[in-house]
C-alpha cells in the first residue's frame, strides 16, 4: 500500500494543476460576452440540426465486443505470469479458454459484425 | 489502522458514496453515467487499502476504462428519449421510501451494535503475496478452476447474444449511418422501431 505513494502524490499534483489553471482562467481571462459570442460555434457556419445526432447501433456492437475480449485478455494475464508453474494442466485450461474464445472471434467474423460498412 | 489510513478510506468511501447519490438521483442520464464512474473509482481505491492490487487494476481498466463507456454508447443511442421527465407523481412516496429505509437501515444498525458486544479486532496481516498476479494466477488455475472455464462459455454468450441483439436476422438498412444521418432529426429511436423496421 505504502508503494502506491508517489502515484497518489501524482493523483494530487495532476487535481491540483488541473483545479489551479481552471480557477487562474476563470478569474484572470477578460470576459466581454456578446450574443453574437455565445451562440454555439460549428466550424464557422450555422448550425444546422438537433443538438442530438444519433450514433450508428454499430458502435455499440464493436463496444459490447471489446469489453468481451478484453475480459478475456484480463483472465489470460494472470496464467502467462504462473506460465512456468502452472505447467501442463494451466497449458490445457488455457487451451480451453482460448478455444471458446476462438469459436466467439470465428462467429462474429461470420456473421460479419467486425466490417462496418455491411 | 492508522490516521493516514482512515483518512484515505474516507476519501474512497466518500468519492464511492457520492458517486452512487449521483448515479441514482442525476436527472441527467451522462451525469449518471459519471457518478458511477466514481463509484467505481472509489470501490477500486477499496480494494487497493485489502492489498488486492490486481482487483483495483481490473476495476479501473474494465469497470471504469470500458463498461462505463459503453453505458455512454447505450445513452447516446437512445438520445433525449434517454433523459426522464420530471415528474412530481410519486415523489411523496419516493421520499417516504427512501427515509424509511435510512431509518430501518440505521436502526439495524443499531440494534446489532447493541445486542452483540463488538470489540473492533484488527484484522490479521495478509501475506506478503496476497493480492498479487501471481497468486491470482496460482488461484484461477488449482482451486477456481471450473469457474475459470465456465466465464469462458459465458464470454462466448455474451459474445453471440450481443451479435443477436445488435443485428438481428438480417442486415437492417436503416441501421446503416446513411439512414441515420436522415432519421435522426424526426424522432429519437425505440425498441420498437428499429422492430418494425427489421421484419
Amino acid at each position: 500500500m505504502s508503494t502506491y505513494v508517489p502515484l497518489f502524490l501524482l493523483f494530487i499534483v495532476a487535481a491540483v494543476l488541473a483545479g489551479a489553471l481552471f480557477t487562474i482562467s476563470t478569474v484572470l481571462g477578460p470576459k466581454n460576452p456578446t450574443p453574437e459570442k455565445m451562440i454555439p460555434y460549428e466550424c464557422g457556419s450555422e448550425t444546422t440540426g438537433g443538438r442530438f445526432v444519433k450514433p450508428s447501433v454499430k458502435f455499440y456492437l464493436t463496444a459490447i465486443l471489446f469489453v468481451v475480449f478484453d475480459i478475456e485478455a484480463v483472465l489470460i494475464y494472470p496464467w502467462t505470469v504462473e506460465f512456468k508453474n502452472l505447467g501442463w494442466i494451466g497449458l490445457a485450461t488455457m487451451g480451453s479458454f482460448i478455444l471458446m474464445l476462438v469459436v466467439a472471434l470465428l462467429y462474429v467474423w461470420k456473421k460479419g459484425a467486425l466490417e462496418w460498412e455491411k | 489502522m492508522n490516521k493516514v489510513e482512515l483518512a484515505y478510506f474516507g476519501l474512497c468511501s466518500l468519492i464511492a458514496l457520492l458517486g452512487a447519490v449521483v448515479t441514482v438521483g442525476a436527472k441527467n442520464p451522462i451525469r449518471g453515467a459519471m457518478g458511477l464512474l466514481s463509484t467505481i473509482i472509489g470501490i477500486a481505491g477499496l480494494y487497493l487499502m485489502l492489498a488486492a492490487e490486481f482487483l483495483a487494476a481490473i476495476q479501473l481498466l474494465v469497470y471504469a476504462g470500458a463498461v462505463v463507456i459503453l453505458f455512454l454508447f447505450v445513452i447516446m443511442l437512445l438520445g433525449p428519449s434517454a433523459q426522464s421527465k420530471r415528474d412530481a407523481r410519486g415523489a411523496v412516496a419516493r421520499y417516504v421510501g427512501a427515509a424509511a429505509l435510512l431509518v430501518s437501515g440505521l436502526g439495524a444498525m443499531a440494534l446489532v451494535m447493541r445486542t452483540k458486544s463488538v470489540t473492533p479486532t484488527a484484522l490479521p496481516a495478509v501475506p506478503p503475496q496476497f493480492g498479487t498476479i501471481e497468486s491470482i494466477g496460482h488461484e484461477l488455475f488449482s482451486t477456481a478452476l471450473v469457474p475459470f472455464e465456465l466465464s469462458g462459455a459465458l464470454l462466448l454468450v455474451a459474445v453471440i447474444g450481443a451479435v443477436a441483439v445488435a443485428r438481428g436476422k438480417q442486415v437492417d438498412p436503416t441501421l446503416l449511418p446513411a439512414a441515420d444521418a436522415k432519421s435522426s432529426q424526426t424522432s429519437a429511436p425505440t425498441a420498437g422501431q428499429t422492430k418494425e423496421a427489421r421484419s
